[in-house]
């Protein structure tokens, strides 16, 4: 490990970025979910 | 939220984090060739060819629903080919810059007169041409016609401007005309590079799905909303 001078640290860092970024696309992701749950009760809804 | 639920409609979002954690992982430690000038800076092929993968998945995606949608005119294929050329230049504007950022570093400046360079350049004004163009039609009907008739044209070029010239003139980007035998690019990718290079690809393209897929149900939501 040493012998790479701390790249690791970055490397650690780096994925957590991408794991962040990732984490964050789930959570828009489960929000357009319910956006699209929450239209289609209304459209229902509507047609009654 | 089951957890089957889960595993079915994430399953390839999951595995494009563990194949892009992998990538920025391993992809700082695994052996490379030993080359003057580029050094470690080769590591790059990860990433920054990986924008180019993703662009170019996304305008064929573009390319085909733009066909199906010339078939039948349903305009849930028209969304699809809009979202995927968002996608593609998002992919194309990174891949730009990560390139200008090696370049600088490799090349002595981050633009150098060159046809992979100039190619990649025009390859994105023509699909921001065709995003503008997509603007200035107000009918819906003749703007989806017009644009994938368009589009279809604007993949030709694509194909003719960034993989087909540049391998006709030399080039100071590998995979490019001269050097077919570098061991820098894809083709003739040294087999440890290899071993991250594939899964990185792969992770960038899923990536670029997903976002997408995110495009596109946005675009379904802001339709139905106006239909109320």
């Amino acid at each position: 490990m040493e012998s790479y001078g701390k790249i690791f640290v970055v490397v650690a860092v780096l994925a957590l970025i991408l794991a962040g970024i990732f984490v964050y696309l789930f959570f828009i992701d489960r929000k357009i979910g319910k956006l699209e749950k929450e239209i289609s009760e209304k459209e229902s809804h509507n047609r009654k | 939220m089951n957890i089957n639920f889960m595993i079915k409609t994430y399953w390839w979002k999951i595995l494009s984090l563990i194949l892009l954690l992998y990538a920025v992982t391993y992809g700082f430690f695994v052996d490379i060739p030993q080359m003057p000038i580029i050094h470690q800076s080769m590591r790059n092929i990860f990433y920054h060819v990986g924008m180019w993968f993703g662009m170019f998945t996304m305008l064929i995606v573009s390319f085909i629903y733009s066909l199906k949608y010339l078939k039948g005119f349903d305009e849930k294929y028209d969304r699809v080919a809009i979202e995927a050329v968002n996608v593609a230049l998002m992919f194309g504007f990174l891949g730009i810059f990560t390139g200008m950022i090696w370049a600088n570093f490799t090349w002595g400046s981050p633009w150098v007169k060159d046809p992979k360079l100039n190619g990649a350049a025009v390859g994105l004004v023509i699909y921001l041409a065709y995003v503008i163009l997509r603007s200035s039609v107000e009918d819906r009907h003749k703007r989806a016609k017009v644009s994938a008739v368009y589009n279809i044209f604007a993949f030709v070029l694509w194909i003719i401007f960034v993989l087909i010239l540049p391998k006709l003139s030399s080039s100071l980007h590998p995979a490019t005309g001269n050097d077919s035998s570098t061991p820098v690019m894809p083709m003739g990718l040294n087999p440890s590079m290899r071993t991250v290079f594939y899964p990185a690809a792969i992770g960038w393209i899923l990536l670029g799905a997903w976002i997408l897929q995110i495009r596109i149900r946005m675009s379904k939501i802001r339709q139905r909303l106006e239909e109320h």
